[in-house]
């Protein structure tokens, strides 16, 4: 045995010898000088061995275990009750008790907050008869969602999508239109493609508003700000296509020009109401992308190809004739220069939408123009327009179609034709100039003669 | 009814077959019948440990050492064992009440007590240490009394160190850890012990 010294520990190598001896090892084993001293220890151990150990009082035994008894309660009674707690809540059950019930007032909160959030912020009082929305896949009719109009910020948010989308379907919110198409006879041009979209943009009907901003974005547009979009008249149908006269005339010119044809004719609905206007305007958008469908296909090789998809190809050889026949020239005209200022490889879609800045009778002639696309050839339109030129005897009209009638030379190529429109504009314009001055004069020969004749007093 | 007891009397002889260190942890969970098995186990030798360390009162040092194993048990993590840390305990407890009575006048071991015929306290003492009462014969009484002297003559760490052996039955690492000495000095003590006790007992070896 060697101490921390590197000496030899006789006190650790006796001590073990000692040890092995008591543990049963042989007396031989022990080394000599030890022999008789470990010998004598050990039976000196057998007597101490054989003494007894002395007794506890049992009055300690009792303190102690009564000690013991209340530290088990103290430590095991919290300790037991969390577990049996923490064992309750964490089973299956009240997890999903509580997740569901969590989830059920996030919901109903926020549900709540978008429904009283623009009655707060704008003050229409009138909002407030709304009833809370109800959690059902029925849509409300788009007179009523229109008479709700969404808050600025999510118009703001829904509009440009909603701009690009408008010759995409848009059919959960137009379910009733959806239902007065269907009455058409039609094919389903755009019908086909539709198909109810994700409720990605927030609330319940936020479809449907954003739709229905869509379709009544000639109102939003209007309004200067948001106190005036908000304060949009509650749910009168016909005061909701009154709010901008210019573009709700607009539209049931539009209307009324389509009302020749069987489309129009097959639509009950009324134009002027809210759903009329949407319906007509969404027919017609129908016919304008068949007609390009039909007509020009290589016009429309860039076109969205989501407007176009599902379109069948229709005749509307007979539709067409028709309409050609009730339709302006003008219209036909304006379409065409129009025609010529917007690409016709851009979406139709981007031209057929007005932008907030135009006037409603630019909107009005965009929306003709979208009919006459691609209907006749260049040159068949120039020959129609220089017929029309020398038939017509009204002024303004005859300046109208001669500078149609000289951009669609331009057009065709037929320069001689376009130098014929320029000099016949010019001498139209010199002839509605003309009038006017002897109008005027007409107008101020009394005075001049009364103040002469006061001079002459 | 049968069936309980049945099942009580077998979870106690479990508890009985399991080790120190597992039973305290047993205490430690809230289950206060391991206790009673560790008590039962070391209250009399921690009490002999006391009385040859010269506790006046041998009974409170078992009381409060086991008091305060009750009170720390949740402390107790296992790395040492149990036995160790109950007679550290208990030989602080020695030591923390052999300092209150340095200071105490008290009786003499050889003045006798009571009458003049009764046991002096050295002989009441040496009978207690070594569990003996006046009905053991003769031969047992003188050995407890010269082993008794003996063990006073011995320094108290070489005492301390054998009774932990000898009475306790704790290991050297173990008396090393409670004595917080290493191992060669633990041994180096009881060889003198050893060799003391040897020299003062060979009469009854």
């Amino acid at each position: 045995m060697v101490n921390d010294n590197g000496k030899i520990n006789d006190d650790a190598a006796f001590v073990d010898a000692y040890e092995r001896r008591l543990a049963g090892g042989v007396a031989t084993e022990v080394p000599a000088p030890w022999r008789d001293e470990i010998e004598q220890m050990v039976r000196v151990h057998a007597r101490i061995a054989a003494l007894p150990l002395p007794e506890v009082s049992p009055a300690v035994r009792s303190v102690v275990l009564t000690a013991a008894a209340q530290s088990a309660v103290e430590n095991s009674a919290p300790q037991s009750i969390f577990a049996r707690l923490a064992e309750y809540l964490f089973r299956p059950g009240p997890i999903l008790v509580a997740a569901s019930a969590a989830a059920l007032l996030i919901a109903v909160s926020a549900r709540n907050d978008k429904t009283m959030a623009p009655v707060s912020d704008m003050g229409a009082v009138a909002l407030n008869d709304r009833p809370l929305p109800v959690l059902t896949a029925e849509p409300e009719p788009a007179a009523a969602a229109v008479a709700s109009p969404a808050p600025t910020a999510q118009v703001a948010a829904t509009a440009p999508a909603a701009v690009e989308d408008l010759g995409a379907p848009t059919a959960p919110a137009q379910d009733p239109l959806a239902a007065a198409l269907a009455v058409n006879d039609d094919p389903p041009l755009q019908n086909a493609p539709i198909e109810a979209k994700p409720a990605s943009l927030g609330p319940v009907g936020g479809e449907r508003e954003s739709a229905d901003f869509v379709d009544n974005k000639g109102q939003y547009q209007k309004a200067a700000g948001r106190e005036q979009l908000l304060a949009l008249p509650p749910p009168k149908p016909a005061q909701v296509a009154g709010v901008d006269k210019m573009a709700n005339a607009a539209i049931a010119d539009k209307a009324g020009d389509n009302a020749g044809s069987a489309r129009n004719d097959k639509l009950a609905v009324p134009a002027g109401t809210a759903i009329g206007m949407v319906a007509n305007k969404k027919a017609a958008k129908d016919e304008d992308l068949a007609e390009n469908a039909a007509t020009k296909p290589a016009e429309n090789a860039g076109a969205k190809p989501v407007e176009n998809a599902g379109a069948k190809p229709v005749d509307y050889a007979p539709l067409r004739k028709a309409e050609e026949s009730q339709r302006p020239a003008y219209q036909a005209a304006a379409n065409l220069a129009d025609n010529r200022a917007a690409p016709s490889a851009a979406p139709v879609a981007q031209r057929s939408v007005a932008t907030k800045d135009e006037p409603a009778a630019e909107n009005d002639d965009r929306g003709k123009q979208q009919q006459a696309v691609g209907a006749d050839s260049a040159a068949a339109l120039v020959a129609r327009l220089r017929g029309e030129v020398e038939k017509t005897s009204e002024i303004n009209k005859k300046l109208a179609l001669l500078k149609a009638l000289q951009a669609a030379a331009l057009k065709a190529g037929d320069g001689k034709t376009a130098q014929w429109a320029k000099a016949q504009t010019t001498a139209a314009e010199a002839e509605r100039v003309a009038p006017a001055k002897v109008n005027r004069a007409k107008a101020t020969e009394p005075v001049q003669r009364k103040a002469g004749a006061a001079s002459m007093d | 009814m049968w069936l309980l007891l049945m099942a009580t009397i077998l979870a106690v002889m479990a508890l009985e077959a399991m080790d120190d260190e597992a039973l305290m942890e047993r205490f430690a969970r809230g289950e206060s019948r391991a206790l009673g098995i560790l008590y039962d186990r070391h209250c009399r030798s921690l009490k002999a440990f006391a009385i040859q360390q010269g506790a006046a009162r041998p009974d409170d040092v078992v009381q409060d050492a086991f008091l305060r194993v009750v009170r720390n048990a949740q402390g107790f993590k296992g790395q040492s064992k149990f036995r160790t840390w109950l007679f550290t305990i208990g030989r602080n407890l020695c030591i923390d009440a052999s300092r209150r009575d340095r200071f105490r006048n008290g009786p003499s071991l050889d003045a006798p007590m009571g009458d003049d015929d009764g046991p002096t306290l050295g002989e009441r003492f040496a009978s207690d240490a070594v569990g003996l009462d006046a009905s053991r014969n003769t031969a047992d009484l003188q050995f407890s009394k010269a082993y008794t002297i003996a063990l006073e003559q011995l320094p108290a760490e070489q005492r301390e160190v054998f009774t932990m052996r000898e009475i306790s039955g704790l290991s050297f690492a173990e008396i090393a850890e409670a004595t917080q000495t290493n191992e060669n000095t633990v041994k180096s003590r009881m060889r003198y012990a050893l060799k003391v006790l040897r020299d003062a007992l060979a009469d009854f070896a």
